[in-house]
């Protein structure tokens, strides 16, 4: 039994991200602490959108409230500007002396007494705590002040202050500008003062307090740490509110990107750069306040708008972290539960399969492994059960060859002495057939006297029978020589042609004796020399045409020496027209002892041994019989010979005839 | 991939950029026009008040409009103030920096330059007095020292307070030394003229506090910095001044945004100026740079005619002028035309 191919580690390593335990470990981490970290990461993003639009809304009524309070300004202002407007038109003489009537000083000072007055009791006109409006003065329409109630403003020109041309146009709010004049952020209600035909004579303004708009801006509550509100002019991007940040200056151009927004006239919210410390992010909303010609901004810094969020998110994530590292660390131990038995019944297979049939599965688990172990084991008990009963057979069928091989030994030995004993009883036969022959011989030339007739007639006979009996004789001789593999091909050089005439000369006798045409044919083609064993060609040559002309009756037996078709060998060939061989019979006429028919055989002489003979002496000589038959027609022998004939060892071209 | 098909890619692409570079209609084939230089004459030395050249030559819009622009300083060199107007009739320099006084009063004897934009739209001239001064109209100034430089500024003063109904007599003007605040500082002088942007700063600068009557309030208007040429550049090279204009107003329009990028562009310029004075002077000064809004460079005509009418009816002008000559917004107009 050949051994079972095992190699020294017949089971490979696994690679480590092959292997249950990573790919289980693996799979666990990225279903359970994977979806952990998807649900943390979506639970985080929400709130921090919550906590955005949170601080937005926020800001969002912050803007809103600073709004209404600027509007509820900008409306106490006008009411005010109305009332001072109105009194100084109807009880002072401001009109006389805008049409340049000439007016005493102490008239004059009396109009600025007037509007000192006014100007601070409008407190008490409408109820606020303090004056919306700083003075108020009058100009002509060639922008000359005439009038005030502070004397400093008297006799200025305005005419290159930017209210100045659309105050003669009609009423006007001055959105807020830096006034080169004084140097202070300034913002002015303009109003008409017309005389009694309607044509304008002159204007009233009023600069506005801009304390106000600062302490708007300053109420920071709900704003937290950073936040703030402010307005930027439109004008040179300005502040026009103290930033709640220190080092800033009003006069300078501030940018970002809800400021730039804001001055294009837009609304909306967003997250960018502080504007002062643009590597600090706020989250801003912004809106344009068309009163004041300035962006609103209420912003607070994203770190302080988001620290609910951060403390939130801080211990969101770490116990993600932790469920991650418990999931992770539960994963591993699962793992490894899983895949220990596995591992322990590879081991286990692995000795199995090495050849340690008794090896067992241990497990006892409640589980598919255990289901595995249990049908694990029971295959082992299989396979070995299996491999007694296989070698209990081979056993019984060593026995059996064993047997076989001595009965072949003798029945080899029982023929071998067969034959021996044939081919001496054979050559103990011819000695006594030779001199009965001889005899007969002497006997018919009359060597003892001349012979009657019937005497002559029963001689012959005496002598036909006895050459008969001498070629039956050889004829087993030859079939036992070949069988105890002591006939030797001996090839040498021929003559075909010289092979062919002999035996037709021979042969026409015998057919002629029986009225038949014998004819030879020689192919030109074929070698003036061949090489073969000359004596058992013709052996076997005059075996065919014994035969073909024994069978026939009339008609013609033909002898051709032809060449192979592709020339690679030649051929004997034997026609005859005689009685034919039945399809049935054509695989049983090379056999010994045999005819094609029991009755037919007496008709004719013959032992059945020469067509056994021929076909064993062309094998032996590497050559090939075939016969084409058909009945009542005739029959044809062909002989092949490879061109040049081997010397071949008798043993191997014995092993050839018997296959 | 191979380092051969490395060097096959790489010459590929550097055919087809040549190849599309070749094909390009922009593709300098002949050489480029060499820029062309100019000649610019200021009225000062290097300093905050001409930032808007400084930074238009740092910020490349000079050369963008092809013109390769010397600037020349000004102020006094040997003793000798050099005159810009003088400078550019003569022909040393393209174009000048002026005040509107100086422009009508150059024409009025015969000089033809025409002002073509206006660096600061609000003269910056003014009285300047400390807080602490008691001074806050024009009739406080009688019996007052008052610091001024002789000649023309002299003479417009003479004319506020004439206009105000305060006899000049009645004020002590006395001619200003230097250009320095130390009269205010040390008592010598109750107010000076100057410009807010610049003593009015320095007071400040001395711990001080300023106060200050703009001359243009009672009605001495003036354009205290203008850019003008002669009437024959407008004439033959009108294209080149729409140039020098465009640049110029491209660089004041930095300087209002940037403030900062301006000083360092003034500084390239005369590294002796201290950064701080001269970008608070720069930040006082963008609001008459561009006052509400308006154009940056812009003048108006009712302004000229203010400025006209006050020196000649003072009779500072001796002979008529028309303004209308004096100078011309046609570049302007361009420029924002686009």
């Amino acid at each position: 039994m050949a051994a079972f191919p095992l190699s020294p580690q017949p089971f490979a390593v696994v690679p480590f991200w092959n292997r249950l335990r990573t790919r289980l470990v693996l799979n666990f981490v990225f279903l359970t602490v994977g979806s952990i970290i998807i649900v943390t990461g979506i639970t985080l993003t929400q709130l921090r959108d919550q906590s955005t639009r949170q601080v937005f809304s926020q800001l969002e009524s912050v803007a809103e409230l600073k709004q209404s309070q600027i509007n509820e300004w900008l409306r106490t202002a006008r009411t005010v500007t109305n009332l001072i407007e109105s009194n100084l038109t109807h009880q002072t003489s401001i009109r006389p002396l805008l049409e340049k009537k000439h007016l005493s000083d102490s008239a004059k000072e009396e109009i600025n007494t007037s509007l000192l007055q006014m100007t601070t009791e409008q407190v008490d006109q409408v109820g606020e705590e303090r004056r919306t409006v700083d003075d108020v003065f009058v100009y002509d329409v060639d922008g000359q002040i005439v009038a005030s109630s502070d004397d400093t403003l008297t006799n200025r020109v305005v005419t290159l202050q930017p209210y100045f041309q659309p105050s003669l146009a009609g009423d006007y709010l001055q959105s807020p500008y830096y006034d080169v004049s004084t140097g202070n952020l300034t913002m002015v209600i303009t109003k008409s003062i017309d005389n009694s035909t309607g044509k304008l004579i002159g204007i009233m303004a009023a600069h506005l307090n801009m304390e106000l708009l600062s302490e708007v801006t300053a109420q920071r509550s709900g704003l937290g740490e950073t936040g703030e509100t402010y307005f930027v002019s439109i004008e040179n991007n300005y502040l026009l509110t103290p930033s709640r940040f220190a080092g800033y200056e009003m006069t300078r151009a501030y940018q970002s990107q809800g400021i730039n927004e804001a001055l294009k006239g837009q609304d909306g919210e967003g997250i960018y750069s502080n504007y002062q410390t643009p590597s600090v992010p706020v989250l801003g909303v912004y809106r344009w306040v068309p009163e004041l010609n300035a962006g609103l901004m209420a912003e607070i810094s994203e770190a302080e708008a988001q620290i609910l969020f951060t403390k939130t998110s801080t211990i969101l994530i770490g116990v993600t972290i932790l469920i991650a590292l418990v999931a992770a660390s539960l994963g591993l131990v699962a793992a490894n539960r899983l895949s220990q038995p596995i591992k322990q019944l590879t081991d286990i297979a692995s000795h199995v399969a090495q050849g340690g049939l008794s090896e067992r599965a241990t497990m006892s688990q409640n589980d598919e492994i255990g289901v595995l172990a249990h049908a694990f084991n029971l295959m082992t008990d299989r396979l070995t059960y299996n491999i007694k009963e296989l070698d209990t057979r081979l056993e019984e069928l060593n026995a059996t060859n064993e047997a076989l091989r001595t009965a072949t030994a003798k029945a080899r030995e029982a023929a071998r002495v067969k034959g021996e004993f044939l081919a001496n009883v054979s050559h103990e036969l011819r000695t006594p057939l030779n001199a009965i022959i001889g005899f007969s011989d002497m006997l018919l030339m009359g060597m003892s006297g001349e012979l009657n007739q019937k005497q002559r007639h029963k001689m012959e006979r005496l002598k036909e029978n006895g050459v008969r009996l001498l070629t039956l004789i050889n004829n087993i001789l030859d079939i036992t020589r070949i069988e105890s593999r002591r006939v030797e091909i001996v090839n040498k050089e021929f003559a075909p042609r010289a092979l062919a005439e002999r035996l037709s000369a021979q042969m026409s006798v015998l057919a002629e004796r029986n009225h038949l045409d014998f004819k030879t044919q020689i192919d030109p083609r074929l070698p003036e020399l061949l090489t073969g064993d000359e004596q058992r060609l013709e052996q076997i040559i005059v075996n065919l045409l014994s035969n073909a002309i024994k069978f026939t009756e009339k008609g013609s037996v033909t002898l051709d020496f032809d060449m192979e078709a592709d020339l690679s060998g030649w051929r004997i060939v034997v026609t005859d027209t005689g009685m034919g061989i039945p399809p049935h019979a054509l695989n049983v006429i090379f056999e010994e002892f045999r005819q094609v028919d029991g009755s037919s055989s007496r008709a004719y002489k013959g032992s059945g041994l020469g067509l056994a003979i021929t076909r064993n002496l062309v094998r032996m000589m590497d050559g090939f019989i075939a016969v084409e038959s058909e009945l009542g027609q005739g029959s044809k022998f062909i002989v092949t010979f490879p061109l040049i004939a081997k010397q071949t060892p008798v043993g191997e071209l014995l092993e050839k005839v018997e296959a | 991939m191979s380092a051969f098909s490395n060097i096959r890619l790489t010459s590929l692409f550097l055919a087809l950029a040549l190849m599309i570079v070749g094909c390009s209609p922009a593709a300098p084939t002949a050489t480029p026009e060499p820029a062309t230089p100019i000649s610019f004459q200021m009225s000062w030395i290097h300093e905050y008040s001409a930032a808007g050249f400084y930074t238009a030559e740092l910020n490349g819009h000079f050369a963008s409009q092809n013109l390769k622009v010397t600037l020349e300083q000004g102020g006094f060199v040997d003793g000798r103030y050099i005159e810009p107007i003088d400078e550019v009739i003569s022909g040393k320099g393209d174009f000048g920096l002026s005040s509107a006084a100086a422009i009508l009063q150059a024409r009025a004897d015969g000089k033809p330059v025409v002002a073509i934009s206006s660096v600061l739209q609000r003269s910056p001239t003014a009285l300047i007095f400390l807080k602490t001064s008691n001074i806050h109209k024009p009739k406080d100034l009688i019996g007052k020292t008052v610091a001024v430089s002789e000649g023309g500024a002299t003479q417009l003063l003479k004319v506020m307070l004439t206009s105000q109904g305060i006899d000049p007599k009645q004020v002590n003007i006395v001619p200003r030394t230097d250009f320095g605040v130390d009269p205010l500082i040390n008592g010598t002088a109750d107010a000076l003229v100057g410009w807010i942007i610049n003593e009015g700063v320095a007071v400040k600068e001395a711990g001080l506090e300023p106060d200050f009557m703009l001359l243009s309030d009672y009605g001495i208007a003036d354009y205290a910095t203008l850019i003008f040429t002669t009437e024959d550049t407008i004439k033959n090279r009108p294209q080149l001044v729409e140039r020098f204009i465009r640049a110029t107003i491209e660089g004041f329009t930095d300087v209002v945004k940037d403030t900062d990028n301006a000083t360092t562009a003034t500084l390239k310029y005369n590294n002796t100026l201290d950064r701080g004075q001269q970008l608070s002077r720069l930040q006082a000064s963008i609001p008459l740079l561009q006052p509400s809004r308006a154009r940056i460079g812009a003048m108006d005509k009712a302004t000229w005619d203010i400025v006209y009418k006050v020196l000649r009816d003072a009779n500072v002008i001796t002979k008529d002028v028309d303004v209308n000559l004096a100078f011309t917004t046609s570049f302007l107009d361009l420029v924002y035309a686009q």
